[in-house]
């Protein structure tokens, strides 16, 4: 089984490194997000809130978080209109293993393209007072929610076996993304809603468990709730991924 | 001695459309098999659930004696498949994509390797075996989903409309091919087909299949001696055709236009023959180029099937 996986998701990577222009998008938002928020909204920083934090950390999250959008689901469509995906399902390999290569490789991806922003953050004065430590635990974030976003895409790939509907529903980013504390601390966040939605979405707790580690006072509590919120969000998609597969190799190609 | 495969009473609806409807038949070890019907007969449904990829609502099949649903694993390793769409990754290489299914199934790295130039050698594939698949023809990838079928020596191979959209002459490599599958390695081969000369040319035994059910099933000879039929053929010149048709329908013909041609099934064709030469006459046409043939396969299949795309067209309304 462990083999299995990583031939598959080997040959998902390989795969993808091969359509460069695919990998090209998720990077750019990402890039985006680093230079315009921190280049637009930087001077907020000088707020108490930020409790004299350097408004980079503040963003930085956000614009890891924002790279996972599309990855693995278009991958895996592709798979399933080439008939590629039949092929292994006619292969002795678990339905587990063809789940999780995508979702691996999605990961890996998010986790590359994370090394080359923390680059450039590091030209723009991101410092990491955690040290190396710090800088493996957000690639360890990171691949959780790597893991977590490629699972809820390959659940909607093999739900819709179209790559117009996994496009469309990767919008769910749009809420994930700003429906949390992305901009500004949650103390600065005065609609009432607002507030219960940041409570909600499982994004937040990523979002301050990153932002605990790039803190010179790393509070454990935020590094538990995110943990906690990858391992439930890997869960659910997982799981759903994983019901989806039956269903979706039955389905008539 | 167990059949290779074993059909019986396969039934298998989608929403109110009846994919299969209670199926039956065997295949025997060694033998070339080939389902035969028109497109939505039921013929792909029913490969998909030998292949294990479906579940049919009633029924068994056995591959190997050993029942699907029960030993699904069982099943495919003793099963190579292709599937009607080629399912391989055009960004791979033909190289890639043999090594890979060859380590999926459980071969080491160098056995793997072995069977990969095997099987490019055979099936003509070596030289672009490094060039990814999007480059290669349509022959090219139907041969190299045949191989990715072949990797793991199963001993029934099950191929959904194998040859469609071949040129002939890649058909005829591809034919020649499954011969020697059956013929030299011995191997179980059950296809789909809508070619009818293919069926002839290939299989041991035919079975035609029309929404989803077994309309008949033989030898390719067999199929075409039951028929007892004679086709007539013929063109009609000068008159006026409405007229000559409605005169035909009159005369409780059944009549099938091919291309310019007028066809006609036949017991009695010396007795018909002149009904429809009075037919014509009456309505100021003549007969030309007329013929009396014995059938073809392709007669047989016109005869079990001439209902159902009518049925297709009056349920579309």
């Amino acid at each position: 089984m462990a083999t299995n996986v990583w031939y598959l998701t080997v040959r998902a990577l390989k795969v993808s490194i091969r359509v460069p222009w695919a990998l090209i998008p998720n990077f750019a938002i990402s890039l985006f997000f680093l230079l315009v928020y921190n280049g637009g909204l930087s001077g907020i920083a000088a707020l108490p809130q930020f409790a004299g934090s350097h408004y980079i950390d503040f963003i930085l999250p956000v614009a890891v978080v924002s790279g996972a959008v599309g990855g693995a689901g278009q991958a895996l469509v592709r798979d399933i209109e080439t008939g590629y995906l039949t092929k292994m399902a006619l292969t002795p390999v678990s339905r587990l293993a063809l789940v999780l290569a995508p979702m691996l490789a999605g990961m890996v991806q998010l986790v590359a393209q994370t090394l080359v922003i923390l680059l450039v953050s590091f030209t723009m004065g991101l410092t990491i007072p955690t040290g190396f430590g710090g800088f493996l635990a957000i690639l360890a974030f990171t691949a959780g929610w790597g893991l977590a976003f490629s699972g809820y895409a390959v659940a909607i790939a093999l739900k819709t076996r179209n790559g117009q509907a996994s496009q469309a529903a990767t919008f769910i980013f749009f809420p994930l993304l700003f429906l949390s504390d992305t901009f500004v601390p949650m103390s600065l966040i005065r609609a009432h809603w607002m507030r219960i939605a940041v409570h909600i979405n499982p994004t937040t707790y990523v979002f301050n468990a990153m932002r605990a580690l790039l803190s010179p006072s790393v509070s454990m509590p935020a590094i538990w709730h995110g943990i906690i919120a990858i391992v439930a969000a890997v869960a659910v998609t997982l799981t759903w991924a994983l019901t989806s597969t039956r269903k979706s190799l039955a389905a008539r190609g | 001695m167990t059949p290779a495969i074993e059909i019986r009473n396969l039934a298998k609806n989608y929403g109110n459309v009846e994919a299969l409807a209670g199926i039956s038949f065997d295949v025997a070890s060694g033998e070339l098999f080939g389902l035969l019907g028109p497109n939505g007969a039921g013929k792909s449904t029913l490969i998909r659930i030998v292949s294990t990829l479906e579940r049919a609502d009633a029924g068994t099949v056995r591959v190997g004696g050993v029942e699907a649903g029960r030993g699904d694993a069982a099943i495919r390793a003793q099963l190579g498949v292709a599937l009607q769409e080629t399912g391989i990754d055009p960004l791979m290489t033909g190289w890639e994509i043999l090594l890979l299914t060859g380590r999926l199934y459980g071969l080491s790295g160098p056995q793997a390797r072995q069977r990969t130039e095997e099987l490019l050698t055979r099936f003509g594939l070596t030289e672009v075996s490094r060039r990814l698949v999007r480059t290669y023809s349509g022959g090219m990838r139907r041969r190299l989903d045949l191989a990715v079928a072949l990797m793991h020596e199963p001993s029934v191979i099950v191929l959904d409309e194998p040859t469609t959209g071949l040129d002939p002459t890649n058909r005829m490599a591809l034919w020649n091919l499954l011969r020697d599958l059956v013929r030299q390695d011995h191997k179980t081969l059950l296809l789909t087909t809508q070619y009818l000369e293919e069926a002839d040319a290939l299989c041991d035994r035919v079975m035609f299949i029309n929404r989803g059910r077994s309309a008949a099933l033989g030898t390719p000879d067999d199929l075409k001696r039951a028929m007892g039929y004679s086709l007539i053929q013929f063109t009609i010149e000068g008159g006026d055709l409405e007229a000559f048709q409605a005169a035909l329908r009159q005369a409780q013909f059944v009549p099938h236009f091919q291309g310019g041609r007028i066809q006609i099934f036949s017991l009695e064709p010396e007795v018909d023959v002149l009904r429809l030469d009075a037919a014509a006459t009456a309505t100021g046409a003549r007969l030309r180029h007329l013929e009396i043939k014995p059938p073809s396969l392709d007669d047989v299949f016109l005869s079990l099937t001439s209902g159902h795309q009518e049925e297709v067209d009056a349920r579309g309304n």
